[in-house]
């Protein structure tokens, strides 16, 4: 009885111990020239890996976060790879063996945003539970310290940009922000409509579309309006910028070109079905895929459908482009690996749970994530 | 369903109470009433396998169940665009063909009203529901309650992807909101009762809505609510409130941040929606009371037909005033006013014979020679019966068991045949007629639109009908046709983009009325007949703000029919001279235009995925393990955990626990229970094991404490003659060693214990209690000790309840009861306290034999008590008053001592749950000569008796 009650107290500290520990990401990192630094990669997010990739993949490791993950990315630093969580939490795990390196811990909200490294930072904001705002983070964990927690109106649900040392992004009640990597807010612009549109950035303008169906460019250096198209229907997918063209689609199941001038309808298709997901694009055609789990390769000139392969489950996630792939999540528990001249499937890999994470290629590994937060990495065999 | 205690708890219960108390049966506080869910039927079920659904079925009904797999695949496919889900597992899916078929599923335990159209279970995820013969319905449920399946399910993930607790849900009135919003349109139903919750002030906003927790009206208004925030907000702001249930504990808040408007200010809104929605209605329409005589004044009444005899005027009609449906009649004046109150003809849901009316779902009919036709469900299966009005007595009962739900019965012109509509085992509602000098059937249709409402035609030949069929640019609309009985072709009479339904033809064969939705709710129409053909011209009539229904001609003046108005149906009588000119409009119908029927879509898939035999696979129910400590006994673990097949037939229950205090006790001191009650038949059974050990503390005289051991088995038939009478036998073998003080008074026996029992239980209750109706039961048991002869005794317990009422909750309780004992070791029984001997002890009172009456005089006190705190409110419905008084005595060898009280007291009834009681007053003994001194109080809770 004895031994029992001091196993007892044992586990009762563990817990204790456990429940209270410290939230702490504290690693040392050399300077990355090419880091993986936000969803989409760069501003533009055209989610395109310009190198042909192998079918054969084999399990370098699996970890797991706590929450379950939004439709969102890993972003990689130097030996380091960030996940972002829906129970208020930032994972950082080493690349090569999937060892968690440490957490941040924000239970009164949830992060939708990947994490955006820069240098020795990592920002990101974490939207609060039971009020309508948002802190946008940023941490040092080169020093294992948090450098600003500031607070924000309205919960940011998007993905943020990052553009040199600054971050731009908005909350979901239409506010358009503009940081710098110390926390000092250079701009910040009220649409007053609420934006569930994770915004593109290319030649000094910051586009995002809005609830109402709207197209806004804002001058990202100085927050000012340059114009606001209105397109219709509601955006609730990201953009993607290619050539100087938008690529977006809306809620009706429409995907639109756009010129990234003046966001005049360049082309239009229709998909048939809601659209959650972000076009990614490649030098001619872009994909796009629905809630009806219709996957589409178009023409980037003229909206041509190239192919269409229709799938099983629900296609809301952004898929990774590659010179000879397409490597597309399904809600269906899996991954599946499409040629991309013809859209066949060339192989589906099987998940315990709901693909959730945009897939990644950084360093030859494949970053993929699921329900529960599980994050899996694969290495190529060629 | 929270008031009647069901058989298969009973069941459940007395099995594990056999088993714990083995002979000690006789503990007769337990015993327990209670109407009984018959299994009439023993389906052979068979499972069809989609991409995404396990669908049961049996029997005949497998061309409905494809037609149903379609529509579970539809709305799966529209489900998952637009509420951005999945459901990952299948999703068991179990159709029956008729709601009579339906109220004998085992997988809720409860008894299921007939308004329930399906129900989504939560604890396996099984969605059942039953066909009722109309396809548009079939689809509308299982569009509804697989709504469910994705909401809850959706909501789960949110919370669980959150690292929420996933322990909460939206509020009602959101989740069937949702589920009616996502699976039908607004409709003629809903219409009418929106417009007269508006414009009669009954309407509650979101605000008060726990006011009409659970009921049809609240479904409609989250329905509503849905409407009005997809026009204000945007359809996609619906599913957000999914998406941002995560946010806050608060539903409320969840409605602000996806609305980006305070709570008050979207009820605001929603309220001036409708206002403006509804009340310019009060110009164009009025209300039913105004555009005609009112005969009823309360309760729910249905299908008036009108008889006259000995130049008295009659209405025969059915109604639910009291808690019963029945049959009633109302004399009315030359002027169609009543002139006496209702009286009731028939009492239904009191029999087997007349189990169930359907109100609402059917009507009746008389013949000029004063024949009444009418149909109830008996046994399994519906029965036409044939009620002479003169006589006032059923003359002739048919009944068919292929035809398992009857509607709508109505006399051919010379009395001698009835057509009627009918739902068979295919679940296919088609039109009948039954010939009353042949006493032969014949089926006059055969498909699957849902033919309803017939009538014989211009002559007894022709038979006019409503029905679904409807194909062309109104598919799937209810339209008028008539079918030829010589050829059985069919013809469209009416085709228009509306429901149109209930026709009857005027005495002289000039007119044929009928109800339509037109204009959003039922009004009256008629199309003119000339040269016995009818014209394409239709007459609209009336201009009701609500609907009405059933209409039927008084004479070529007068029209009576039910209208819904002020949340009540009642009997109206309609002069068509005074039809108000604004109601009065024609239109021309198009039906030269060839028209075709629709066809229902069949899933198509392959051969090895269709008719796979059921076969039984278990699932755990519940689990439980239990660490309980106390001063006594010290420190006992244990479990308890029971499995089910998929549709709920078989249950194992299993309970093992230990109350060792040292480990050299442990293997003696194991306690386990194994059992196997089964459901699937008429006859339902039980058997199972046993092994109890340990310390035992027995209500006896003195109270004792002993160690006893004892295993053996048990076994348990239940048969239910009827809905509410049943036959039940239970048999015990166990060996029992007990030791009073422990190795000096040793008593071992083998003991068999025999009861037989008879239960009757067709009360109706309130609030605290039954109301109306009759229980009662007997049972006869025997124990004996059969190596040793310690133990032998008889048993017998008789109870008898009535309760008579005065007034819709006024009524007089009556109770008499004999509880016996005789023989050696023979069990104590006890009463006292608040549940029978009011006044004295709880179980206080003990002998072997007792005897106990109790009347009591139930009235309301406080119909609704309110609290309005600062940031929510209470509403406490339902308090009530008794005045009581008991006698009883209890004995063992020699009659001893009369005791019983007089006093009065309250009863509160909890969140429907638990009623609380209070009483007051004065005990009486030595005999019942002397009244104790001073006043007892007693507080407990418990319904009354």
């Amino acid at each position: 009885m004895g031994l029992l009650k001091y196993k007892i107290f044992f586990l009762v500290v563990i817990l204790l111990i456990s429940g209270c520990a410290r939230s702490v990401i504290k690693y040392a990192t050399k300077l990355d020239e090419n880091p993986y630094q936000m969803y989409g990669k760069i501003p533009s997010r055209e989610f395109y890996l310009p190198a042909n990739i192998s079918d054969s993949l084999v399990l370098k490791w699996e970890s797991e976060a706590n929450g379950s993950f939004p439709n969102s990315s890993v972003s990689v630093y130097e030996d380091l790879v960030f996940i972002n969580d829906l129970s208020g939490r930032i994972f950082c795990f080493n690349i090569e063996s999937g060892k968690k390196i440490g957490s941040l811990k924000y239970s009164s909200g949830s992060v939708y945003s990947t994490p955006i490294p820069y240098r020795s930072k990592i920002i990101f904001p974490v939207a609060l539970e039971k009020d309508n705002l948002t802190e946008l983070i940023i941490y040092d964990y080169a020093q294992g310290k948090e450098m600003e927690a500031i607070e924000l109106p309205g919960r940011v649900l998007t993905q943020m940009i990052a553009v040199g040392d600054e971050i731009l992004f908005t909350s979901e009640v239409g506010i358009a922000y503009r940081f710098n990597s110390m926390g000092k807010k250079i701009w910040e612009t009220h649409t007053r409509v609420p934006t569930r549109s994770s915004p593109a950035f290319v030649n000094d303008l910051f586009i995002f579309g809005n609830d109402e169906g709207e197209i806004i460019a804002l001058n990202s250096s100085s927050g000012d309006s340059v114009y606001v198209q209105n397109i219709g229907g509601h955006f609730f997918s990201g953009l993607t910028i290619s050539e100087n063209v938008i690529y977006a689609g809306n809620d009706n199941g429409f995907i639109y070109a756009l010129n990234v001038e003046d966001g005049e309808i360049i082309w239009q298709f229709d998909t048939g079905a809601r659209i959650k997901m972000e076009p990614a694009v490649d030098g001619q055609n872009i994909y796009i895929g629905n809630l009806n789990s219709n996957f589409y390769s178009l023409n980037k000139l003229n909206g041509n459908e190239n192919w269409r392969t229709d799938f099983h489950g629900i296609l809301n996630t952004t898929p990774l482009i590659t010179e000879n792939m397409i490597i597309l999540p399904n809600v269906l528990f899996e991954i599946h690996l499409l040629n991309k001249q013809s859209g066949e499937v060339i192989k589906s890999i099987p998940l315990d749970g709901r693909a959730k994470l945009s897939p990644v290629i950084h360093r030859n590994i494949l970053f993929i994530g699921y329900d529960d937060g599980v994050i899996r990495a694969y290495e190529f065999v060629y | 369903m929270l008031v009647y205690s069901s058989r298969i708890t009973k069941i459940v219960f007395i099995i594990c109470l056999v088993t714990f108390l083995a002979s000690d049966f006789i503990l007769a506080q337990f015993f327990y009433f209670g109407r009984n869910k018959v299994q009439y039927e023993e389906f052979d079920w068979k499972i069809l396998r989609t991409d995404h659904f396990d669908i049961y079925y049996y029997g005949e009904m497998e061309h409905v169940a494809e037609i149903g797999a379609g529509y579970a695949e539809e709305i799966y496919a529209e489900l998952k665009v637009r509420m951005n889900h999945l459901v990952t597992r299948r999703i068991p899916l179990i159709f029956y063909n008729t709601t009579i078929d339906f109220q004998q599923t085992n997988i809720t335990p409860g008894l299921i009203p007939e308004g329930v159209g399906g129900f989504f279970e939560f604890l396996k995820g099984r969605v059942v529901l039953p066909s009722n013969g109309s396809l548009k319905d079939f689809r509308h449920v299982i569009r509804h309650e697989i709504v469910h399946v994705f909401m809850t399910n959706k909501v789960y993930r949110i919370l669980k992807d959150h690292r929420i607790p996933t322990n909460k849900m939206p509020p009602l009135w959101f989740v069937e909101g949702l589920a009616e919003f996502y699976s039908t349109e607004w409709d003629a139903q809903a219409e009418m009762l929106l417009r007269d919750a508006v414009l009669n002030n009954y309407f509650v906003s979101l605000d008060n809505i726990y006011m009409i927790y659970g009921s049809f009206l609240m479904y409609k208004e989250g329905q509503s609510f849905l409407e009005f925030a997809a026009e204000k907000y945007g359809e996609e702001r619906i599913e957000m409130l999914i998406d941002n249930f995560w946010m806050y504990s608060s539903f409320n808040q969840v409605l602000e941040t996806t609305f980006k408007q305070s709570f008050e200010q979207i009820d605001a809104e929603w309220n001036y929606w409708l206002r403006k929605k509804y009340y310019p209605l009060m110009e164009s329409s009025y209300p039913t009371e105004f555009g005609s005589l009112k005969v009823t004044k309360k309760g729910f009444n249905f299908t008036p037909v009108y008889f006259k005899f000995q130049n008295r005027h009659f209405l025969y009609y059915l109604a639910n005033s009291d808690g019963y449906s029945s049959l009633y009649r109302i004399e009315i004046s030359h002027e169609y006013l009543p002139i006496d109150d209702p009286e009731l003809v028939l009492r239904g849901e009191q029999t087997e014979e007349f189990e169930s009316f359907h109100l609402f779902q059917s009507a009746i009919d008389i013949s000029k020679e004063g024949l009444m036709v009418f149909n109830t469900k008996r046994g399994g299966s519906d029965a036409i019966h044939f009620y002479s009005v003169f006589e006032k007595r059923v003359v002739k009962t048919f009944q068919d068991n292929e035809l398992v739900f009857i509607a709508s019965p109505k006399f051919s012109a010379d009395g001698n045949r009835i057509v009627f509509n009918a739902v068979d085992r295919k679940g296919y509602s088609d039109i009948y007629i039954y010939d009353l000098i042949q006493d032969r059937l014949f089926r006059i249709t055969n498909d699957y639109y849902n033919d309803s409402d017939p009538c014989f035609g211009l002559t007894d030949q022709q038979v006019i009908f409503s029905s679904d069929r409807s194909g062309g640019k109104f598919s799937g609309k209810y339209n008028l046709f008539s079918i030829n009985l010589n050829n059985y072709e069919i013809e469209y009479i009416s085709y228009i983009n509306a429901n149109n339904q209930a026709p009857v033809l005027s005495p002289e064969k000039d007119l044929l009325l009928f109800t339509s939705d037109l204009n959003g709710v039922r009004n009256l129409y008629e199309i003119p007949i000339t040269d016995g053909k009818f014209s394409n011209t239709v007459n609209k009539i009336s201009e009701f703000i609500s609907s009405v229904f059933n209409p039927v001609y008084i004479d070529s003046n007068y029209i009576t029919f039910s209208g819904f108005e002020k949340y009540s149906f009642n009997l109206f009588v309609f002069s068509r001279k005074d039809t108000k000119e604004d109601s009065l409009y024609s239109f021309e119908m198009k039906i030269d235009e060839p028209l075709d029927v629709w066809y229902a879509e069949i899933l198509e898939l392959p051969s090895d995925r269709k008719k796979a035999d059921y076969q039984k696979e278990y699932s755990l129910d519940f689990a439980q393990g239990v660490v309980a400590t106390d001063p006594i006994f010290g420190t006992r673990g244990g479990a308890i955990f029971s499995l089910s097949d998929l549709l709920g037939d078989d249950r194992y229950i299993f309970m093992i626990y230990n109350n060792a205090t040292v480990s050299s006790e442990i293997l003696n001191s194991f306690n386990v229970i194994l059992q196997k009650v089964n459901f699937a038949g008429r006859v339902n059974y039980g058997y199972g094991i046993f092994h109890l050990s340990g310390p035992v503390y027995d209500y006896a005289d003195p109270d004792q404490y002993y160690y006893e051991r004892s295993f053996g088995g048990s076994f348990l038939l239940s048969y239910p003659i009827s809905k509410f009478q049943r036959l039940e036998a239970t048999a015990t073998l166990r060996n029992s060693n007990k030791e009073v003080i422990p190795e000096v008074i040793e008593r071992k026996a083998i003991l068999f214990t025999n009861t037989l029992g008879w239960v009757m239980d067709n009360a109706v209750w309130g609030s605290t209690g039954p109301v109306d109706g009759i229980r009662a039961l007997v049972y006869l048991g025997y124990t004996s000790d059969i190596k040793y002869s310690n133990v032998n005794y008889f048993s017998v317990i008789g109870d008898y309840r009535y309760y008579q009422r005065f007034a819709l909750t006024t009524l007089l309780a009556f109770r008499a009861a004999i509880f016996y004992n005789e023989g050696k070791e023979a069990r104590l029984y006890y009463v006292g306290g608040s549940w029978d001997l009011r006044g004295w002890p709880r179980f206080g009172i003990r002998g072997e034999k007792i005897w106990l009456t109790s009347l009591e005089f139930r009235f309301p006190l406080i119909d609704q008590l309110g609290i309005r705190f600062p940031f929510f409110n209470l509403g406490f419905p339902g308090i009530r008053g008794a005045i009581f008084y008991d006698m009883g005595g209890a004995w063992n060898d020699e009659y001893t001592s009369t005791i019983g009280s007089v006093g009065f007291g309250f009863r509160f009834n909890l969140f429907g749950v638990l009623t609380l009681r209070y009483d007051m007053g004065k005990k009486i003994e030595q005999n019942y000569t002397r009244f104790q001194d001073g006043l007892f109080y007693q507080f407990f809770f418990g319904w009354d008796f």
